[in-house]
């Protein structure tokens, strides 16, 4: 059974990736852009995906590794995540080592990994956060509606 | 990391601990003058509506300055709003019927909240636990354990949307055979949803998960993601961020459960939940009647549907559009006033404005068609596995909108859903058996009364977004500080109100000293006598419910 993976610390450094060319102020006015704005980040098969206007992010929770699209028009705070137990609700940490803004117009790389120890199988939903903000739940990539 | 899972766990802490998000906020200074008054006016509101304001309020999500008229005062304008935490919208009618797992007790004064529904519910499943958020197992609804034999084989949700307790009070003599059934269940006479602003999408979403909507998420039919607005079902179940009973009861018996939905349109699938989404989940049977991109949640189409925002995790039966149609039930519809004229009173009843007939009684039976359908084809209670049915009707809300909770339409609305009443009892009785299931039969919301009845000041929602930009919004900028004006609450720009070098509190100071007269809109003029009254008994930032003195501990 497939399982979250448990990284060291010393691994959890923040990778920022360049992806798009402009960066515009923080100050500038938030559009509401279609997800079709974003560089359509691909999840891995067994992962999950998230897409909304201005905000795509992609989650490998076997392999830990959390992607971040901004195209929101000005920079998204800290990004984070949590889990629903499937079987009971329950809610489930997860820590994004070295979490930080995300400026508009780049694609930020995370690791990820739960606070408990769960079988994929066991997942109910993947939660969004960025900073304060929940923004919902990511859908499993095989049934990505896009 | 703040959790907000965690914070909907820990009910107690959402008063005292949740970090604000706004970039502008109302001075922590407690000596301020200005902050003191505002809290003073969120303090004025009667502990009961500030307590279903709190269960009703997110920091990130909900609207950024409170708005609570004086009642029966209330902003809208065009049809007839239900928003607010007063008693009329927030206490419905709450009945358990069930012969052979609910006693026959009658009714049972004491106060109970729609949270209650899922955890009572889960009561009666066998080797299944389900631990609601926010609502409590109503032990004096169920006969006790050893009395009841065998799980029910089919539990059953009936929502008269919009049918709250005010709204029958207004016509007892409507709904006689909900009347004769009181006193064969239990009838709680102080049910209420529990939370406000109470629209459709977080009650429903209420009545399927056991938790208000601080808890679940879904806070009005607009709220925000980040800082944009959004929709409850814009991203089908993904707002939903909690599970529904029928999320985790379904998944536990390896989706051997049936889990069903007859509605209209997708803000009432709160009941059922997230379907395939959920991890472990299958796809629920969801048969609406949702217009396909409409620009209003309530719009409905003409034929039975899943809309492209839900279809991926819910599935329709194919033959839901091969029944008898719509105007197969005009007959006695017509036949309501004594004139045979192919109208529903004044209404045509195949026009536009009626909708095809859909805007008219004629839907109820039509509805409850597909519903004996959808039992007898699916095979709902026909197995040892118990399953899940959710039925809203939703004619009284929508002639509520329209006509009025106090229009005569409203009467023939109610008698048409409770003359439905039998005849769905009927289809239990017959497709899954006499003492093999249990009903709950409630309302998501009540209505408002016409002005014309209560003498009441309607608030523009226009003019006061129109007074704010003319008061704060001088920069010159195509941005406007306000989002939108709802009717409990102000959703602001809160970077362009920076840029104004505004804060939250100098908005709402605004606000509460605006007049009647100076936010009377044009459907229902504010009468002349209260034109100098304040609009408001309350207005403060929301942000101030999480550490107001006054909040009533939970």
């Amino acid at each position: 059974m497939r399982m979250t993976r448990v990284h060291s610390l010393a691994a959890l450094l923040l990778l920022v990736v360049m992806v798009a060319s402009a960066c515009t102020s923080d100050d500038e006015p938030m559009e509401t852009l279609p997800p079709s704005a974003s560089p359509s980040l691909v999840p891995v098969a067994d992962g999950y995906v998230y897409r909304g206007p201005g905000v795509e992010a992609t989650l490998d929770l076997d392999g830990g590794t959390f992607r971040v699209f901004n195209s929101t028009g000005r920079a998204l705070p800290e990004p984070g995540l949590y889990l629903l137990d499937a079987r009971d609700g329950g809610v489930i940490d997860v820590v994004v080592e070295a979490s930080a803004p995300v400026p508009d117009g780049q694609t930020a790389q995370f690791q990820v990994e739960a606070s408990t120890t769960i079988e994929a199988r066991h997942v109910g939903l993947v939660v969004l956060l960025f900073g304060e903000d929940d923004y919902g739940a990511f859908v499993p990539a095989a049934g990505d509606p896009a | 990391m703040r959790h907000v899972g965690r914070v909907a766990l820990a009910a107690a802490a959402v008063l005292g601990a949740v970090a604000l998000t706004a970039p502008v906020a109302v001075s922590q200074d407690a000596g301020s003058e200005l902050e003191q008054r505002l809290i003073d006016a969120a303090c004025s509101m009667p502990p009961l509506l500030l307590e279903r304001t709190l269960r009703g309020y997110r920091p990130d999500r909900t609207g950024e300055i409170q708005l609570l008229p004086d009642e029966p005062d209330f902003v809208g304008h065009g049809g007839l709003p239900h928003s607010g935490p007063w008693d009329y919208i927030s206490r419905v009618p709450l009945l358990w019927y069930g012969p052979g797992h609910v006693p026959a007790t009658g009714p049972l004064e004491r106060r109970v909240t729609l949270a209650d529904v899922a955890p009572t519910q889960g009561e009666l499943l066998e080797d299944f636990d389900f631990d609601a958020p926010d609502g409590e197992v109503l032990h004096d609804a169920l006969l006790p354990a050893e009395q009841r034999g065998e799980p029910p084989s089919l539990l059953v949700v009936v929502v008269w949307d919009g049918a709250g307790t005010e709204v029958l009070a207004e016509h007892p003599d409507a709904w006689p055979n909900l009347a004769g059934l009181i006193d064969e269940g239990v009838w709680y006479t102080r049910a209420e949803v529990g939370s406000s602003p109470p629209s459709t999408a977080q009650i429903h979403a209420t009545i399927g998960t056991g938790a208000f909507s601080r808890t679940h998420g879904l806070v009005a039919h607009q709220f925000r993601i980040g800082e944009r607005m959004a929709t409850p079902w814009e991203a089908g179940p993904r707002y939903l961020i909690r599970p529904t009973i029928a999320d985790l009861y379904d998944r536990a018996t390896g989706n051997r459960a049936l889990i069903g939905v007859s509605a209209t349109v997708a803000i009432h699938l709160g009941m059922v939940g997230h379907g395939s989404l959920w991890g472990g989940g299958d796809k629920d049977i969801v048969v609406l009647r949702e217009r396909e991109g409409a620009a209003t949640l309530g719009a409905e189409g003409i034929r039975w549907n899943l809309t492209s925002n839900v279809r991926p995790w819910f599935r329709i039966p194919s033959y839901v559009n091969d029944l008898p149609p719509i105007a197969t039930y005009f007959d006695p519809v017509d036949r309501i006033d004594g004139r045979i004229d192919g109208r529903w009173r004044d209404l045509e009843l195949d026009g536009d404005i009626s909708h095809h007939g859909f805007r008219t009684p004629a839907r109820i039976p039509y509805q409850t068609r597909l519903v004996e359908e959808m039992i007898r084809r699916e095979g709902f209670g026909a197995d040892d596995v118990p399953d899940m049915l959710y039925i809203n009707y939703k004619l009284i809300d929508e002639i509520g909108h329209v006509n009025s909770m106090n229009s005569v339409e409203m009467r023939d609305s109610i008698e048409a859903e409770d003359a439905n009443l039998p005849v769905l009892i009927d289809v239990l009785n017959r497709e899954v058996g006499e003492g093999r299931w249990v009903m709950a039969l409630t309302a998501d919301h009540g209505h408002t009364p016409d002005p014309e009845v209560t003498g009441a000041g309607v608030i523009s929602p226009t003019h006061l977004g129109t007074l704010l930009r003319s008061e704060f919004d001088s920069d010159g900028d195509e941005i406007s500080i306000v989002d939108t004006v709802q009717p409990t609450s102000v959703f602001l720009n809160v970077r362009e109100l920076a840029d104004e070098g505004v804060d939250l509190a100098q908005v709402a100071d605004f606000i509460l000293g605006l007049t009647k007269g100076q936010l009377s809109g044009e459907t229902w003029p504010v009468p002349e006598e209260q034109r100098d009254e304040p609009a408001f008994l309350a207005v403060f930032p929301s942000e101030l419910l999480d550490r107001l003195p006054c909040a009533p501990n939970e």
